[in-house]
């Protein structure tokens, strides 16, 4: 499931993309695994169909989907991340909830590791 | 021919009409969902029923739109005495095919933009809310249906004015003729009128897969439950119809075919016809009954959609 916060100040196409990118990236969506369509999707977010087409296609352009006029979008494989990441950033993503940190304060811990190394 | 082509024009007149109607309607009122913000942990009753009435407001729209359809094209092809009964078996599935068109035309509750809204991704696609086999009877049975016109506008031959609606035998001593017969006449017309039918009830699947999620996410079984039984009335009105005029196809046809058989002898080479006449007869005849049974229940679903989306157990779609 995916969600779309109109009070948010990311825009809802990015909200979207960036969604579907981490589901895909976790191997949440496999390999070949078909989208809805753009209308369905636009439909059930209350968002305009060109937001959906839009984060569907820089979401083509980033080589994580495929789009066809006559099969729709699927996920595109070889774009999962390895399981070993999968499983510490579930652990690390248990330990912030703990922790009660926020998902911004515990990406930032993340950020912050990152440049360190 | 051209009494008809009237007739036609007037239904889908009508048809569009109380699709524009209708469309109006939905405009002006104001739209169903549940305000978004503080919600009890459930959703109610009186919500629940809100979110499903548009859904049974357009299967019942459907359904009675058909019915009422029916009723006016056969009363008026009555009176075509021209046309030899054309109209008459054309009027089930003609009206079928609007009240599915009028499903298809009907737009979605417009529902308001909630400040966070949710969608799952799975992919509806039309027959997503009914086993295979509930679209593999009615399909299969058309197929049949079709062989079957093929097989008695083969086996027609052309009456006094050259209409292929009678079934023609000679034997070295006698001829004999006996009608109406589903020939040319009326086989072309009806895989046209199944054609339509068929192309309705997609166009009505397509919609009920296409229309927007129910706003709130503790209504997802609510949401399934509502397209499975609109997928359920769409069967049964489309099938329910296109048996009816099947059975009432094979009727005639295995009546004419024993009247042929009995006009030429009693015993010898056309006695397996009289079978096969007495066969189409009995088939056709519980094929148009096994008809209006669908279309009963189809208007039952119809009515009752928003008590049987609290059924927990959902009822199996196995013969639509």
């Amino acid at each position: 499931m995916i969600t779309v916060d109109e009070s948010s100040p990311v825009p809802p196409f990015e909200q979207i993309r960036e969604q579907l990118g981490d589901l895909i990236r976790t191997g949440a969506m496999e390999a070949g695994q078909r989208l809805p369509s753009i209308r369905q999707l636009a439909g059930d977010l209350r968002v305009a169909a060109g937001t959906v087409a839009r984060a569907y296609s820089e979401l083509e352009a980033a080589g994580l989907l495929e789009l066809s006029r006559a099969t729709g979008a699927r996920v595109r494989p070889g774009h999962d991340v390895p399981e070993n990441i999968r499983r510490a950033a579930a652990d690390f993503a248990a330990g912030a909830r703990d922790q009660s940190l926020t998902l911004e304060e515990a990406l930032g811990v993340v950020r912050a590791q990152w440049r360190q190394t | 021919m051209t009494k008809l082509i009237l007739l036609l024009a007037v239904v889908a007149i009508a048809a569009l009409a109380v699709t524009g109607i209708a469309g109006q309607i939905t405009r002006k009122r104001t739209p169903r969902a549940l305000a978004p913000g503080s919600t009890p942990a459930a959703a109610t009753r009186p919500a629940e029923d809100r979110a499903m009435r548009f859904a049974q407001l357009r299967a019942v729209a459907a359904v009675a739109l058909a019915i009422v359809l029916f009723v006016a094209m056969f009363r008026l092809s009555i009176g075509m005495t021209g046309l030899v009964g054309l109209p008459v078996a054309l009027a089930a599935g003609f009206s079928a095919s609007a009240g599915l068109l009028l499903y298809s035309a009907l737009p979605p509750a417009k529902l308001p933009a909630a400040a966070k809204s949710s969608a799952v991704l799975v992919r509806r696609e039309p027959w997503s809310f009914a086993p295979r086999r509930a679209f593999a009877i009615p399909l299969a049975s058309m197929a049949a249906f079709v062989l079957f016109l093929v097989a008695t506008g083969i086996t027609s031959s052309p009456d006094e004015q050259g209409r292929y609606r009678q079934i023609s035998i000679a034997t070295a001593d006698t001829a004999s003729s006996a009608g109406p017969y589903p020939g040319w006449f009326y086989g072309i017309p009806l895989i046209v009128a199944t054609l339509v039918l068929a192309a309705s009830a997609y166009l009505a699947l397509r919609r009920i897969a296409g229309a927007p999620a129910l706003p709130d996410p503790r209504m997802a079984r609510l949401d399934r439950r509502w397209r499975e039984i609109s997928t359920r009335v769409v069967l049964r009105l489309a099938t329910g119809a296109f048996l009816g005029y099947f059975g009432g196809t094979a009727v005639f046809g295995g009546m004419a075919m024993m009247g042929v058989s009995r006009n030429i002898a009693t015993e010898g080479p056309t006695q397996p016809l009289f079978a096969l006449g007495a066969a189409c007869t009995a088939l056709g005849a519980a094929l148009a009954v096994t008809g209006v049974v669908l279309l009963a229940r189809a208007f039952w679903d119809a009515v009752s959609i928003r008590t049987s989306v609290r059924q927990e157990k959902p009822e199996p779609v196995a013969a639509p």
